[in-house]
């Protein structure tokens, strides 16, 4: 999944942009409301952290564009306005959510997490394809074996965050670009083969965990996760 | 509660009460004079016609009374009353007398001496009435003859009135007439218009003080309207206005002076949410900063060295809270209102601007030249060096801060003293700033496009300076030129 934080103050963006990167997400993070739509309209992310209070274009300003523009990021607005009438000013302007400042990191992840379920009509934090179930909650995934106990898979963030990118498609292609879109952000240097080789390793895990093969490989087009290949 | 509406229906009620009462009691005493005079006219016609009906014929006078000429001298419940005397000599002796009396003699009327006039009177038979008194001398019949002054008759209680007469001594007879009536027709007519001016006054005080009452509300209408409009507004509605198309010119004054004073209100409100929203953002995003840091720091375990940067991003982040509490209080004491006090003795500004300006640069790394300074010596002003110091070096520090300097546009300060006093004028290209801007330029934490992080520190410089110059008597105020110049003006009055 892929997060776009546009935050003005320094300390608080990269602190949110580490977290998020720690909790699997590729994070992209810029300073003004300006460069944070020009992000938006440019990337296809999964969610917007977008602060109210920003230099060159506010927060409201920026959010209407992207509600004009039909982009299809959840927005989660943050703000030190508490007032009921702001609250329903930006989530009238096209916010998803609402995080009035201070808050904890938990509960901006935990709304993080639920704005790109719903963003991908995914309402339950649980996954299942076949014996795999993924926790999104919890950040687990686990196999369930016929006679003995579930294994829980030891993957790395990245590792994760594409297994759950498939699952929340289960039976759909996703493509390497789109792959690479959601997994990395600006800062990551990708390589050609950087799919390939973390769905190479992916693919190790589930077998080592005694899984039967859920992703197959569509040629010239991507990958796609499902309970057996017809 | 005073109500206008309930003073005023009752005072014009009370006044048409008043006036009604006034003008009835007047009518009745015109009418009560013309019955009056009426009833007195009556008297002297009853007297003119006893007149009439006594003559002087040798030697006696006469008065002819039939009782068809007079029957209202008759016997009965209206009867009127006459007595007619005659003067022989120093000796009244009665001529005549009506009917009514009868035997008796009315010693009232004969009472001597008895003003010639009209008079109120007690009637023989206890009435209460009026009596004309008249003198006059009969006609002699010219066809009569004999010796005047040799016989006397006089008529006696109990004689036959048809005709009576009397002998008199004297050439010249006198004849007393006494016509008196009673006054008791003239009194039930009295009472009659009496009480129908009472009743139909009455109708029509209980009437207008229905009209009052309707005339009143109606009137009073608009009075209501703009009061119930005046109820709904609130903090909440400030931004609404009163409509003053419908009301009536004495009130729209009154309703466009309230929507001045809204509009000054919703000002001053919106400036003081402004206020508190910035002060509320800027007061908790150094806490939310600490606790990402903390949160986002205790989420795995780290490396000395990311602690170590760790607690440097949370001192970074203290020492701007730091800032930001000691600008609030700063603000907070200037804007008390207190003055603050001034010095015996002046201080030369010029030096200060110098002071200021070499100090101003040093700190942003400007180049010298970005700075021009135009202020001879003395510009004299009764402050405090400290005060004047923090005042002219934010406004020096602003302009290096957010002007387009370089040294062709470089950072202008002017100082100028004459009658009126001092005044300093710190001026610099602002292309970006609007006209509009200009009146946020003192509002708290107002930054054009700034954000936390720019280095335009936290908008509180500017309401802290002008607070401080209002506290020694001077004005600080900002002007934006045509080409964009934007000039800092401070003022100070003649020491």
């Amino acid at each position: 999944m892929r997060v776009l934080i546009v935050e003005d103050s320094g300390v608080l963006r990269d602190s949110l942009s580490q977290g998020l990167r720690e909790a699997g997400y590729a994070v992209d993070s810029v300073a003004d409301g300006k460069r944070g739509l020009i992000h938006a309209q440019t990337t296809d992310y999964d969610v917007i952290v977008l602060d109210w209070m920003l230099p060159e274009m506010d927060g409201i300003e920026v959010v209407a564009a992207i509600r004009a523009k039909k982009l299809p990021a959840a927005v989660l607005m943050l703000t030190a306005r508490d007032s009921v009438d702001d609250k329903v000013r930006g989530l009238a302007t096209g916010a998803d959510d609402y995080l009035v400042k201070p808050f904890a990191f938990k509960e901006l992840l935990a709304r993080v997490q639920a704005l790109a379920r719903r963003r991908h009509n995914q309402p339950s934090p649980m996954l299942c394809v076949g014996p795999l179930a993924i926790n999104t909650d919890a950040r687990t995934a686990t196999t369930l074996q016929a006679h003995g106990p579930a294994i829980t898979l030891s993957l790395t963030p990245r590792e994760y965050a594409l297994l759950c990118y498939l699952a929340a498609r289960t039976g759909k292609p996703v493509t390497r670009a789109e792959l690479e879109e959601h997994l990395y952000d600006d800062s990551s240097q990708v390589f050609s083969n950087a799919i390939d080789s973390a769905v190479a390793a992916l693919r190790r895990k589930l077998d080592a965990a005694g899984c039967p093969p859920l992703i197959h490989t569509r040629r010239k087009i991507g990958y796609v996760l499902k309970e057996c290949e017809a | 509660m005073n109500s206008i509406r309930r003073r005023t229906s009752v005072l014009v009620a009370a006044s048409i009460a008043g006036l009604l009462s006034l003008g009835g009691l007047g009518m009745f005493l015109v009418v009560r004079a013309s019955l009056a005079q009426q009833f007195d006219d009556g008297l002297l016609a009853r007297a003119a016609a006893l007149q009439s009906l006594t003559d002087a014929k040798a030697g006696k006078i006469e008065m002819d009374k039939t009782g068809a000429v007079m029957p209202w001298y008759h016997q009965g419940g209206d009867a009127e009353y006459f007595v007619a005397w005659v003067r022989d000599r120093d000796h009244w002796r009665v001529l005549a007398q009506s009917e009514s009396l009868g035997a008796n003699v009315w010693s009232e009327a004969g009472s001597s001496p008895r003003r010639v006039g009209v008079a109120d009177c007690a009637l023989p038979d206890g009435r209460a009435g009026r009596s004309l008194t008249a003198e006059f001398t009969p006609e002699i019949d010219p066809e009569a003859d004999g010796e005047p002054n040799t016989s006397v008759r006089t008529t006696s209680p109990g004689d036959d009135l048809a005709d009576t007469s009397v002998n008199v001594l004297t050439d010249v007879p006198v004849v007393r007439l006494v016509v008196a009536q009673s006054t008791a027709p003239l009194d039930r007519t009295l009472a009659t218009i009496a009480l129908s001016i009472v009743g139909v006054g009455g109708v029509l005080v209980l009437a207008s003080i229905a009209a009052t009452q309707w005339a009143v509300r109606r009137g009073t209408r608009p009075l209501v309207t703009l009061s119930a409009s005046v109820a709904t507004l609130g903090p909440d509605t400030l931004e609404r206005r009163l409509d003053l198309g419908h009301l009536p010119s004495e009130l729209a004054p009154v309703a466009g002076r309230l929507n001045d004073l809204l509009a000054r209100l919703d000002d001053a409100f919106a400036r003081e949410r402004r206020f508190t929203s910035a002060a509320s953002h800027e007061l908790r995003t150094p806490i939310a900063e600490l606790r990402m840091l903390l949160e986002v720091g205790l989420s795995r375990e780290r490396t000395p060295e990311r602690w170590e940067q760790t607690a440097r991003d949370g001192l970074g982040v203290l020492d701007r809270a730091q800032r930001l509490t000691e600008a609030l209080l700063r603000l907070s004491r200037a804007s008390e209102g207190s003055q603050a006090a001034l010095p015996d003795a002046t201080i030369d500004l010029s030096a200060v601007l110098r002071e200021q300006a070499a100090r101003a640069l040093d700190a942003s790394g400007h180049d010298p030249s970005h700075v021009s300074i135009d202020a001879p010596r003395p510009l004299p002003a009764r402050i405090d060096p400290a005060l004047a110091a923090s005042i002219i070096g934010n406004l020096i520090e602003n302009a290096l801060r957010h002007g387009d300097v370089s040294t062709d546009r470089a950072v202008r300060c002017v100082g100028t003293s004459d009658a009126a006093g001092t005044s300093i004028v710190i001026s610099n290209h602002a292309p970006t700033l609007t006209a509009a801007d200009i009146k946020h330029l003192f509002e708290p934490f107002w930054r054009k496009d700034a954000g936390r992080d720019a280095p335009g520190g936290f908008g509180l410089g500017l309401s802290v300076s002008r607070a401080l110059a209002a506290s020694v008597g001077a004005s600080l105020e900002y002007q934006l030129s045509a080409d964009k110049d934007v000039q800092a003006i401070l003022r100070f009055r003649r020491p």
